[in-house]
Parts: C-alpha cells; sequence; structure tokens
C-alpha cells in the first residue's frame, strides 16, 4: 500500500513541508516504512528493510519533503501516480467502492499521510494479490507468486517462441525470464519491452532478462539517448517495421519501452509515464539528489523485490482500460446502499481521518483504506478502522457489494429495448429484489450476437466524476486474446480521438476487419462501443445513443456521485 | 552573403545525407561513408554525427527488428527519415519540427520525397552501387550525386526555404501517375498513335508515353518506368515545365503562385551550387574521363522546329553542333535507351529507343526522327485536338462539395481534387487529415508486415473539431481520402455523402458530351485508367489487339471494380466493354456460357444464360427464368397476407441495361 501513502502524501505535503520539514516529513518516511514493514510477507521482510534503511540514511529529511513538494508540482506527475494507484485497484473485473471523505481535507493536506490497510479474509486467499500491483510489494510477495489462479494469459502468448517457453501460459506477477539477456533470441523476440535505467547506463529496471546482464544493452540506449541530447534534442520515438521505441526522459532517469504490439505512440509513453510514477511512488523523488551526488548511483538494490510492482503493472497495460482512459471504475450499487457506506466512512472522517476508501474484490475481500492529516491520527485510525469493520458487519453493505460482485456489471444483452426513460431502469442493482436469475436465461438465449444491431462491448467515461464504466464482455468477445485486441483497439480510438494537437475530435467510426468501433466525445461524456464489424451503421448509431440513454438512466447505481476525491 | 549564409538558412530546415553502410568501417576513415550530404558546408563532424545516429541506429534497431531496419526517428525537434535505397546504401532526411512555420510532415510523404529522386537518379545513371563499383574511391558517384540532388532540391526552393511536403499536402500522392480520362473515340486515336510511333523504329523494340498537359495519356512501358518517366516529364519536358522554368512536381501543385518570388533566389543559390561543384566537377571529368550531366538543371529543354525538345545537358555530339541524345535506363530490362519527347501543343509524346539498336548513333536517331514525323504528324494533330475539345480543364477532376484524394497504390495512380480547391481547405482539417493518413500510413505498414498478401480493408470517418469530416477508406489496395467541410452533422450524411461521391456517374459538366464521353470520363465513377499489356489475361482468339484498357470503378458500396475494355484496332467499337469484378474476364463469361443473376429495378430477379452484351448493359439473355415476390390482394379488414414467390421462363430475351443493378457470375 505504499503507492497510495505516497500519492497522499505527495498531495498533502506541499503547503507544509516548507514550513515544518523538521517535524512531518522524517516522521512521515519513519511511519510509512513502518506500515510497509506491517504488511510485509515475511521472507522478503529483512531485506526491503534494509533498504528502507538505506534511503534513509542517503536522503536527509528536509529534502525528503522538499521532494515531496516537487512531486505535487507537476500535476501531471501526480495525476499518473493516483491512476497508476487507481488502475490496479480495479483491475480486470474488480470492482471497487470508494468514497472520499473531507475533499477539502485533500487539498489542504498537513504533512503526514498515513494509511492502513484492512484485510478481513486471510492473505493467502486467492489470486488478487499480484493484480494489487502496487499493493503486491506490500502484501502480494507470497501469496501472489504461487497463486495463478486467474489464468491471465502472458503478454507475449501469441508470440511462437513464448509458446513454447511459457507452456503454461498463465499469468504470474514476478520477473518471467530472469535468465535471458540481449544477446538470446527468445529474448529479442518479446513483444513489449520496458526499460528503467539511470542516466550513467545503469539498468534499473528490465521486464524480461536480468538486470545485470543487460548492462551493455542499457549503456546502448543511454548513448542514443544522450547522442541526441547533446544535438540540443530529445529522442521521442524509433520506428522500425512492426517495432517501436518509445523514449522517456525524467531527470535522471531514462524510461525506454521497444514494442511490437501495435499501440500508440501516445499510449506507450502514457505506460512510461505510469512506470515512473510507480518508481517515485517507491523510492520518492529523492533518488534524484542520490544521483546529483553520484551518477554512478545504483539503484536497482533499492528496488529490489519490487519486481512484482512493475510486472503488475505492465500487465494491466493490456487488461484495463483505465490505463489510457484515465478514469477510474466503480462497483454497481444501489444508491442507498453506496449511501450508506459513505456514510460509515464519514462517521471516522472528523476524527482526523483524512480519506478513506473502500474497496472489494471477489466474493470476500473488502479493503479500507485510510489516510490521516496527522501523524498522531495514525494510532488513532487503527480504533478507526475496528470501528468501521463494526458496522460495516452490521450493516447490509458488504452484502450488497457481495451480490454486485457476483452479478458483474452492465450486460449488453440487457440494454433496453425501449428507449423512453426510466421504463426499462428496472436497474439490476436498483431495486432490490429482481430475480437475477431470468436476466441470466435471456442472455444465455441470444449467446452468440452480443447485445442489439450487433453490439458487442461498450464504455462509457464520464467527464465530470473521472469514472467510467464498461460492459461485461459479451459472447463474441469471450477468449482472453479478444478481449485484449478489443482493449488495444479502444486504446488506438483514444489516441486518434485525443491528438495532442489538433483534438480532441467529435466523432468517430471505424470499420476494419475485426469491428465497427464508434466513438463519441462530448463535454461531459465519452463513449466508445464497438459492434460486429458487418453491422448497420445507421443502427449502430441508434443503439449508441441508447447506451448513453441506459447509463444515465442507471448514473447514480454505477458511478461514485458527488464526491470526486480524485482531482486529476 | 554567398555560400554559407545560403547554405546555413537552408539547414535549418533540412539535412540529407546518402551513406554505404559497407564503407569507412575503419577507424579514421569514417568520412569515406558519406556519398552525398546536404548542406555541404557544414563542417565534417556534425555531418559524421547525423551519420553516426542513423548508423547506429539501423545497427540497434536490427536487434528487433531484422527484417525492417530503422524507418523514423521523431525527437523533439527533428524528424529523421530513414529510406534504405539499394542494400546498405541508404538516404536519411533530418527535417526540423515547427508548428509556427507549419513545419509538420508526414513521414511517408518525406520518405516518398527520397525514393523518387532516388529512382531518378538511377533512371539517369544507374545504381549507386554500381558507380561505386565502377569507381571504388567513390568520387564518381559523389559527382553524380551532387548536383543532381542539388538540382532536384532547387524544385521545392520557396523563397528563402525549402518547402518539403507539409501536412497541407496530405492531398497530394507524390510516387503516382494521374492520368487523363479520354473519350473512347480518342483513345482508339491514342492507340493508334502509339502504333504508329512503334512502327517508325523497325523492328527495334521501342517504348512510348504520351501525356496531355500534366496529365498521362498513354504508356507501353512497365508501371516502375512510366513512374520514373512521367515523373521527369513532368518536372522538366511538359509544356508547362518549359514555360516555367520551375517545374511542378505534378499538376496537382498549385498554379503558378510563388515562382516569379523565387526566381532571384533559385538562380542565386543555382549559381551557388554551380560554384561548388564546378570545382569537383572538372576534377573527377579530368580524372575518370566520365562526364557528368545533370538532367534535372532547370530551363536547359528547348522545342525546337521540329517540335522535338531538345538539350544540351548530354553536351554536344564530337565534332558536330548537334546535341547528344539523351539516354535513360529501364528499371526492368536494364537496357539503355535513347529519350526522344516531341512536344505539339499540350501533347507531349516521349518514345524511348534502345541504344543498342542504333548502330550509327546519332544518326540513327535522327534519321528515326524523320520518319517519326513524316508518320506521325498528322495522327498527332488530331489526337491533340480531340483531347484539347474533351479536356475540362483546370478543375476538370473536381466535385463541388469534396476534397477528395484517391490513390491506386497497386498501378501508381491518383487522382485530387484540383490543388485551388484543396487550398480552401482550413488548418484544422488538414491537420486532421494529415493525421489520419499518418494513421493509415501506420496500419498499412503493419498490415504488410503482419500478413503480406492480405490486404488491409479499413473505413474510418472522423468529426474534427472544427466540425469538419476527414474521411480515409482503404479497400483492395486503393485509398480514398477526403475532407468535407460544411457538412452535416451527423455520422450518417458523411456515410451518405461518401456514397454519393463514390456513387457519382453522370456528373453535372457532362451533360453536353456526347455518350462515348460520358462513359468513360464521368470524373470519378470511371476513375482511373491506364493501358497496359495485359496478354497474359486475356484468350488470344478473342483478342486481337493486345492492348486492353482497365478502368476502375468505385462502386456505391464502395468496392472498386474493375472492367477490362477491349479495344478492336479495325472496327473503332468493340463489342464487348462491359464487365464486374466477378468476372476474372469477359471471356470467361462469353465462353462458358454463364449462368448469371440479375437484380433488376423493378426487384425482378432473372437467371439466364448471356448470349450477348454491351457497355450499357444491354444483355441478350437465353433460357431465362425471371424470378419475383408478390402480395396477394386481400379484401379489408383481413390480415395482410404473406408474400408468394413467383417465376415465369422467357426462353430469349433482350435487357435494357438501365434496369440492370447488379450481375452475380454462376450464382449457387
Amino acid at each position: 500500500m505504499s503507492s497510495s501513502s505516497d500519492s497522499s502524501s505527495s498531495a498533502s505535503a506541499d503547503e507544509n513541508a516548507d514550513r515544518d520539514p523538521g517535524s512531518g516529513s522524517p516522521e512521515s518516511i519513519e511511519v510509512r516504512f513502518s506500515s510497509v514493514a506491517l504488511t510485509e510477507p515475511d521472507a522478503e521482510f529483512p531485506d526491503l528493510a534494509a533498504e528502507h534503511q538505506e534511503v534513509e540514511n542517503g536522503v536527509d529529511y528536509a529534502s525528503a519533503g522538499e521532494s515531496d513538494r516537487q512531486l505535487i508540482e507537476g500535476n501531471d506527475e501526480e495525476e499518473l501516480v493516483i491512476a497508476a494507484e487507481e488502475e490496479i485497484q480495479s483491475n480486470s473485473g474488480e470492482a471497487e467502492v470508494s468514497e472520499g471523505l473531507a475533499r477539502g481535507g485533500v487539498v489542504l493536506g498537513r504533512t503526514i499521510s498515513e494509511l492502513d490497510v484492512e484485510e478481513p479474509s486471510s492473505p493467502s486467499s486467492s489470486g488478487y494479490a499480484g493484480e494489487r500491483g502496487s499493493s503486491g510489494a506490500s502484501s502480494g510477495g507470497g501469496s501472489g507468486i504461487d497463486e495463478v489462479g486467474d489464468d491471465e494469459i502472458q503478454e507475449v502468448r501469441s508470440d511462437a517462441v513464448d509458446g513454447v517457453l511459457d507452456s503454461g501460459a498463465t499469468w504470474a506477477p514476478g520477473k518471467r525470464h530472469p535468465d535471458e539477456d540481449d544477446a538470446s533470441v527468445s529474448w529479442r523476440k518479446r513483444k513489449k519491452h520496458f526499460f528503467i535505467l539511470s542516466h550513467s547506463g545503469k539498468p534499473i529496471y528490465s521486464r524480461y532478462g536480468d538486470e545485470h546482464k543487460l548492462a551493455g544493452f542499457s549503456a546502448t540506449l543511454q548513448a542514443i539517448i544522450s547522442f541526441v541530447e547533446n544535438g540540443g534534442d530529445r529522442v521521442k520515438l524509433v520506428r522500425a517495421g512492426k517495432h517501436q521505441v518509445v523514449f522517456l526522459v525524467k531527470g535522471p532517469i531514462y524510461l525506454v519501452c521497444i514494442s511490437c504490439t501495435e499501440e500508440p505512440y501516445e499510449s506507450l509513453r502514457g505506460q512510461l509515464e505510469l512506470m515512473y510514477g510507480q518508481m517515485i511512488l517507491i523510492l520518492t523523488k529523492s533518488v534524484n539528489r542520490c544521483f546529483e551526488k553520484n551518477p554512478k548511483f545504483d539503484m536497482t538494490p533499492l528496488l529490489g523485490g519490487t519486481d512484482i510492482v512493475f510486472s503488475s503493472l505492465v500487465h494491466l497495460f493490456s487488461w484495463n482500460p483505465a490505463t489510457f482512459l484515465h478514469a477510474y471504475t466503480c462497483l454497481p450499487l444501489a444508491f442507498a446502499t453506496r449511501q450508506a457506506a459513505g456514510a460509515i466512512l464519514q462517521d471516522v472522517a472528523d476524527s482526523g481521518v483524512l480519506f478513506a476508501i473502500l474497496m472489494c474484490k471477489h466474493k470476500e475481500d473488502t479493503y479500507l483504506m485510510l489516510l490521516t492529516t496527522n501523524s498522531d491520527a495514525f494510532y488513532h485510525l487503527k480504533d478507526c478502522r475496528m470501528c468501521i469493520e463494526k458496522v460495516l458487519l452490521k450493516s447490509n453493505v458488504l452484502s450488497e457489494v457481495q451480490r454486485s460482485t457476483l452479478e458483474g456489471g452492465m450486460h449488453v444483452e440487457d440494454l433496453p429495448v425501449d428507449p423512453l426513460p426510466r421504463s426499462g431502469s428496472l436497474s439490476r442493482w436498483g431495486h432490490a429484489k429482481l430475480p437475477t436469475d431470468s436476466p441470466e436465461r435471456f442472455r444465455e438465449t441470444c449467446d452468440c450476437v452480443g447485445g442489439p444491431a450487433g453490439l458487442w462491448h461498450f464504455m462509457y467515461r464520464s467527464i465530470f466524476l473521472d469514472q467510467y464504466v464498461s460492459s461485461e464482455f459479451s459472447a463474441p468477445i469471450s477468449s482472453r486474446g479478444q478481449q485484449k485486441r478489443l482493449y488495444r483497439a479502444y486504446q488506438k480510438l483514444y489516441a486518434s480521438m485525443h491528438d495532442g494537437g489538433i483534438g480532441p475530435h467529435k466523432t468517430q467510426f471505424r470499420r476494419d476487419e475485426n469491428y465497427v468501433l464508434l466513438c463519441w466525445v462530448t463535454q461531459d461524456f465519452e463513449l466508445y462501443a464497438a459492434f460486429d464489424p458487418l453491422a448497420d451503421k445507421a443502427l449502430a448509431i441508434k443503439t449508441c445513443n441508447r447506451v448513453c440513454q441506459w447509463v444515465k438512466d442507471v448514473e447514480n447505481e454505477i458511478f461514485l456521485l458527488g464526491a470526486s476525491p480524485f482531482s486529476w | 552573403m554567398g555560400l554559407s549564409s545560403a547554405a546555413t538558412t537552408m539547414a535549418e530546415g533540412l539535412q540529407l545525407c546518402v551513406f554505404d553502410l559497407r564503407r569507412g568501417q575503419q577507424e579514421g576513415q569514417e568520412l569515406d561513408k558519406i556519398l552525398f550530404f546536404f548542406p555541404a558546408d557544414l563542417p565534417f563532424s556534425t555531418q559524421l554525427s547525423v551519420i553516426g545516429l542513423s548508423e547506429g541506429l539501423i545497427t540497434f534497431t536490427r536487434i528487433f527488428s531484422p527484417e525492417a531496419a530503422c524507418e523514423v526517428i521523431e525527437a523533439e525537434r527533428h524528424s529523421h527519415v530513414f529510406y534504405e535505397a539499394e542494400p546498405d546504401i541508404w538516404m536519411v532526411m533530418v527535417v526540423e519540427k515547427s508548428k509556427e512555420s507549419e513545419a509538420i510532415w508526414r513521414v511517408d510523404a518525406l520518405r516518398k520525397v527520397l525514393m523518387e529522386v532516388h529512382s531518378l537518379f538511377t533512371m539517369f545513371n544507374g545504381s549507386i552501387r554500381a558507380l561505386l563499383e565502377k569507381e571504388p574511391g567513390g568520387e564518381l558517384v559523389r559527382s553524380h550525386l551532387y548536383p543532381f540532388v542539388m538540382d532536384y532540391l532547387c524544385d521545392f526552393l520557396a523563397g528563402k526555404k525549402l518547402l518539403l511536403p507539409s501536412f497541407r499536402d496530405c492531398l497530394k500522392e507524390r510516387g503516382t501517375v494521374q492520368m487523363l480520362t479520354v473519350g473512347r473515340e480518342a483513345a482508339i486515336e491514342v492507340q493508334s498513335l502509339a502504333r504508329v510511333i512503334e512502327s517508325c523504329t523497325g523492328n527495334a523494340p521501342c517504348y512510348s508515353m504520351i501525356l496531355f498537359q500534366d496529365l498521362l495519356v498513354s504508356t507501353t512501358l512497365s508501371p516502375d518506368d512510366t513512374m520514373n518517366l512521367f515523373t521527369y516529364a513532368v518536372l522538366r519536358l511538359t509544356p508547362r515545365a518549359l514555360s516555367s522554368g520551375v517545374s511542378s512536381w505534378s499538376y496537382l501543385r498549385k498554379g503558378t503562385a510563388p515562382h516569379v518570388a523565387t526566381a532571384s533566389m533559385l538562380s542565386h543559390y543555382r549559381t551557388i551550387s554551380e560554384q561548388f561543384y564546378a570545382s569537383r566537377d572538372i576534377s573527377s571529368a579530368v580524372d575518370n574521363g566520365n562526364r557528368v550531366t545533370r538532367p534535372l538543371r532547370h530551363n536547359k529543354w528547348s522545342k525546337g522546329k521540329d517540335g522535338f525538345l531538345v538539350t544540351d545537358i548530354w553536351g554536344m555530339e564530337a565534332g558536330s553542333s548537334v546535341a547528344s541524345t539523351p539516354t535513360v535506363l529501364l528499371r526492368q530490362s536494364e537496357d539503355r535507351m535513347y529519350l526522344c519527347p516531341h512536344q505539339h501543343k499540350n501533347l507531349t509524346i516521349v518514345f524511348l529507343v534502345p541504344v543498342s539498336s542504333m548502330p550509327n548513333g546519332e544518326q540513327g536517331v535522327s534519321v528515326m526522327k524523320q520518319q517519326f514525323l513524316e508518320n506521325a504528324a498528322l495522327k498527332i494533330l488530331k489526337v491533340e485536338e480531340k483531347l484539347s475539345k474533351g479536356w475540362g480543364g483546370e478543375n476538370a477532376y473536381h466535385v463541388s462539395g469534396y476534397r477528395y484524394l484517391l490513390v491506386d497504390g497497386d498501378r501508381n495512380v491518383s487522382r485530387a481534387s484540383p490543388p485551388g480547391k484543396v487550398a480552401t481547405l482550413t488548418k484544422e482539417s488538414f491537420l486532421a487529415l494529415n493525421k489520419l493518413r499518418e494513421e493509415v500510413d501506420l496500419d498499412k505498414s503493419r498490415a504488410q508486415w503482419d500478413n503480406a498478401g492480405h490486404e488491409k480493408e479499413l473505413e474510418v470517418s472522423i468529426r474534427a473539431k472544427n466540425n469538419a469530416w476527414v474521411i480515409a477508406r482503404v479497400t483492395r489496395g486503393k485509398e480514398l481520402y477526403m475532407a468535407l467541410e460544411k457538412a452535416n452533422e451527423t455520422l450518417l450524411y458523411a456515410s451518405n455523402a461518401i456514397e454519393k461521391f463514390s456513387d457519382n456517374r453522370p456528373m453535372e459538366e457532362d451533360n453536353g458530351k456526347n455518350e462515348d464521353e460520358e462513359f468513360n470520363t464521368g470524373p470519378l465513377s470511371v476513375l482511373m485508367m491506364s493501358v497496359k499489356n495485359n496478354t497474359q489475361l486475356i484468350d488470344p482468339h478473342v483478342l486481337i489487339d493486345p492492348h486492353v484498357l482497365i478502368i476502375d470503378v468505385i462502386h456505391s458500396n464502395g468496392v472498386l471494380f474493375r472492367i477490362d475494355l477491349e479495344l478492336e484496332a479495325k472496327s473503332s467499337i468493340s463489342l464487348l466493354l462491359f464487365a464486374a469484378s466477378f468476372f476474372p474476364s469477359i471471356i470467361d463469361v462469353i465462353h462458358s456460357e454463364g449462368l448469371v443473376l440479375i437484380n433488376c429495378r423493378n426487384n425482378k430477379k432473372l437467371l439466364g444464360r448471356v448470349r450477348a452484351f454491351d457497355r450499357h448493359c444491354n444483355i441478350v439473355l437465353e433460357n431465362v427464368r425471371e424470378m419475383w415476390t408478390e402480395v396477394p390482394k386481400t379484401g379489408k379488414g383481413k390480415k395482410k397476407a404473406q408474400p408468394v414467390n413467383k417465376d415465369r421462363f422467357i426462353s430469349k430475351m433482350f435487357l435494357r441495361g438501365d434496369s440492370v443493378i447488379i450481375v452475380l457470375r454462376n450464382p449457387k
């Protein structure tokens, strides 16, 4: 949970950092470490603790405060940080309930931030740990690695070489193929490489292969970047056949992605930004200072054991639309239920808690995240947790949440045929006792066609709320490969609509061998819809209008209204 | 003033180099790699760093992508565009980006510039590699490349800057031929002219290319050679190129606007470049006995009294005052050919005779020219007259409301809205379209790597911020791009607009023409036409003349059909003028007495055998089964009856073509 702690501290630290660096920042770092330590898996604990120590030694406290301020200054950086966190939380079907408290508090924040993790179920229970990505470092270690229950197909799955190498073909977080280096053919054929290196060419992270063995390769990357820099320029992209090499320079840190996926440049660059944000979350910006002092500073030990974080993040780039939509998604809940949950969290808000978020995943697991504004309040948090736990158990919030996770989100098959407002809004979450089995059966009958007019899938992003809702995958896109391809298509569509220089465009219709894609951007929302490639244009447009109407009808159930704790 | 200042102002915008990776492998010999560098007065260290970076990235990208090395580097301020002209010989263009000066490029368009200069160079001088092998020191190739590329670049000079194709040129396609659509009568005249020209050379194989203004009318060359020669003709030979002194890279280029203003700069620049390589020139010429020709020099062609265009670029015939005849290399056969251009008013005829077939050199050529004049003069007059009459003027291919570009990648043919009309688009529309073209370029190149042979099908319509629609449609190797401003908001409107555009058969301005021309010159229904040697496809018994006109049609549903149009030499009108893409060739249908299903406008279907048909789709059918559905009449208040299938048999019928909607072969 280090990510949350950092992002909030960045959000809050700026005001007080310079006024009160001595008392605020050091404590915050200390406390943060202790919190990380609290949830650290045993196996890695001693190791990491040592490294944290090193950070503490390497960075003087005042500078830590300053670095926090830097983080907030670049507003986009912060947003990416949070985005990174968000997408991780809400990945692949995982839903979350979030409720922000004391929004003003976030803005006015004081120096210290803290968070606590509640894990009602046993930590080893399921595969979520790895998928949670950023939190994987703190709690996921053991359980994430051995657990492959999610059957995530590996990024390079379709590559022939990999098909052989990874006959298991299941996705598990953590570094794979650590034995490879740039001389191995298999390594060269990986579809998507990510590298982080320092400005002196020292490798910091590589998605595939062992960092130390890749030192020579890193030096090459560094040489390219600095060569162009010497000419007074900055290299952004190199293209060769199907391959793209994307460069991102962040102070002393260089990030490079080499990919032969069809993702557009803008998306890949966004992914590098997220990687950087993730790294800064773990190490804080004070690493820049380390490089100032010693350009040859070797950062790899600092990131030891965090492979799992990055690999999860990289995995999400293919599986979570939040990574390119810059929005998060909510667990569909009846308005009343969500309000009840909000009220519960609100209760603790007065007692110094700055920020609380309730999330859930699968049936049993619910997380509560609390942030405070004050170091003393940290100890108070535990009380809050107990208190909330009690109330939650008493109320029906948890059971509602469970029901919703079981049912999933919006199904294109359920798109109300009748466009009259509200007539079709016997929404499945609204009026409690809608028999859940009847739509299920209906769905099975029209199995292979998707929704009306060949509608296969849609995503709706509310611009004011920074939230999106994505329909469940319908039958025509049932396989993992198809789903990933759809996300890629959306990603491309997004990039094409939001071109920096001339965008955003208003409407786009795109037909190729795989889909008819329709995108509609207004001031209030963005709609992305995928249809059968043979779908009729006029019908498709009508259907899109109906989808928008539908979403608006059930808005208060699928979105978290009123509170927008993340302002990005 | 002077060399350095002029060169540096230009250097800010552009660097262009040609280098050979096989040379200069040893430390300290790096300079040996450089075959050409513009601007030439840049310090060697800078030149080497550009080449070093390029070479480094070529090597680097090959690690991951051995099949396709580096194509482009995008940096914050520059784009480096790569083109591997010949194995291990690379051309790299570095252009500076700048939003203010509208320096926004499409990489593919820039690469096309590199391709063009290289193919032109090869056409006149042979491949770079061959020149290097001839003289391993490299001086020979350098002395050829420098003046050639500099002359070529002069064409882009506008004011003090080189104007490369930018986003405003996104409705143009370099490296394609623009064709004139001609009426059938005229086409036949052109055919017979081409034949007359061939006969002038006796037995030697001879090729000809006929242009009307800057548009291609007919060619007997292979597509590649047609491309090169067409480009050269438009650059230097056509009436417009001759009169303005400054060429346009195609008829698409904006009228005559900025040329006067640039003239002084141009001449100034030219003197600089001349000074520069004059010194080199002499030394190398002396050393190697190889004279450097500069086929792209301006104002060097002039029209002689006999109508032939002459130039002294290739020097004077030894011992006489007659200029030597220029020669070019054909790409496919690698034959060296004499290049003889002849011009009558708007008509330019270029014909090529193999050097080998002229044992007595220049003498033979002048004899042949004489023969040409005797035999073809009348025909030329006639053809020119006919084409001028049918020519709709600069805006002949304008379709009101649309700004479009059509490219047939297979045959390197394109057609676009007239530049004057395109220029009315707003910057936003240009940018949006340019961006869309970039996306399509990427998609295309990926599809090419993914599965060779499988062609990309794509349709994209975008409503941009300024409410213009920009549209791209790729079908079977044909690309259609357009921008619609002042268009309605709904997507359906936009797609209807495309349909209408594609459907648009008899255009307004054609009303007055005779129907032959209507058929062939409806500007968009019949889009592209080229004369091809197509004998291998056609049954030789039926076909008397091996020349077959191929016309492509964009049909209402966006599919491009190909119509094979056979021209018979003697009877001026041939029987067969109609086919659709489902007929691999017309002959098939006739020979197999093919069963066809015809959808008629009265909503009835005809299933029968074709006896005969003509270009109006009038069809004589035998053993026809006519099929339709009827709704039986019902009394008042009763429920509507179900439709009933009906059919009847007709042993022989004549179907008037205007009722035909679709013809399907062999319906199962």
